[in-house]
């Protein structure tokens, strides 16, 4: 979470240094970061 | 003071008539009166100009003094009111950059939480969570159905009818093979057992020419269970062995039987030694033949 709160803080600052391919790969690992949260999450349940 | 009357009356009484002398003494008088107060007019403007200048001079002299003294004053207050107003002012900026960096630590907070659930609301709406559960049940179930295929021998290949058969042919075949192959090392080690067996038997008898019968019972008795080449490497050792016991039982009952001519109803105790645990070949068959009665 606190990794997650980070990228987001990098995003932010590459946005505003107008480094927007640096902004890109951070917002890239944080989408990433936020799926594979929720595939986690949906693995837990039951199968059957 | 003589008036100017009685002096013209002296110099010229007998030249002026009384009227004379009056408009003479009016007008001397009168020009004297104007020069005296044209003259004093004069003193005046003079002193009153001395006077100008000396209170100008001292105006001046106060009003630079003043100056100085409210100059002085001033700057006293201007440097006074500089530094307490520099110093609330340095207190009003010093609050406000307290207030500023915690206002910004805040809104950073507040900035990343928002852009952290924009971006989950955007994923839930473009990916629904309906979608990656389904999605990951999906790839769940493909992975243990695989393992199920493969723990069962069930592969998709399998799945066609005429390759089953072709599988099931070669498997057949193959396990058919599988136990033929096994009779046959069956009965192949049932023939090399079977010729040990002869090659010792033929061994046995070609040796065993020629002797007693105890002789040879005795040999065949501890060559029973063991292979052609111990049989090789002991057989002669075997027959002395069992020579040496011949002699020495002969020679104890030549002995009981000297003893009993000698005392007949003496009892004769028959110790017997026995050896410590047999380590070696020829002590074992020693044992052995030690047990046995010849």
């Amino acid at each position: 979470m606190m990794d997650r709160n980070k990228q987001i803080k990098s995003f932010i600052s590459n946005i505003i240094d107008k480094n927007y391919a640096a902004a890109t790969t951070e917002l890239k690992s944080v989408v990433e970061a936020k799926l594979k949260q929720k595939i986690a999450k949906a693995t837990k349940k039951d199968l059957f | 003071m003589s008036n100017i009357s009685d002096l013209l009356k002296e110099v010229g009484k007998d030249v002026l008539t009384e009227d004379s002398l009056k408009q003479i003494e009016t007008v001397f008088n009168e020009t004297v009166d104007k020069k005296a107060d044209e003259r004093s007019k004069i003193a005046t403007e003079a002193a009153l100009t001395t006077q100008d200048a000396e209170h100008s001079k001292k105006l001046e002299e106060l009003l630079e003094a003043i100056d100085k003294d409210h100059t002085k004053k001033l700057n006293k207050v201007v440097e006074a009111v500089d530094q307490d107003r520099t110093r609330k002012l340095k207190n009003v900026v010093r609050r406000y950059r307290q207030s500023i960096n915690e206002e910004a630590t805040s809104l950073k907070d507040t900035v990343v939480e928002s852009v952290s659930d924009y971006l989950d609301s955007y994923i839930a709406e473009a990916i629904p969570t309906k979608t990656i559960e389904e999605a990951t049940t999906n790839k769940r179930a493909y992975a243990l159905l695989s393992d199920i295929r493969k723990m069962l021998s069930v592969d998709m290949v399998l799945a066609n009818d005429s390759i089953r058969e072709a599988v099931k042919d070669g498997k057949d075949t193959i396990n058919a093979q599988k136990n033929e192959l096994n009779e046959l090392t069956k009965s192949h080690n049932t023939v090399s057992e079977e010729l040990e067996d002869l090659k010792k038997d033929l061994y046995l008898e070609r040796k065993l020419a020629g002797l007693d019968e105890k002789k040879t019972n005795f040999v065949r008795k501890t060559f029973k269970d063991k292979d052609l080449t111990f049989i090789e490497e002991n057989f002669e050792y075997t027959v002395n062995i069992f020579d040496k016991k011949a002699q020495e039982s002969l020679d104890l009952l030549k002995e009981e039987a000297m003893t009993e001519s000698k005392t007949k109803e003496a009892k004769v105790e028959v110790v017997e030694e026995k050896s410590q645990a047999p380590k070696t070949a020829a002590s074992r068959y020693a044992q052995e033949l030690a047990s046995m009665r010849l």
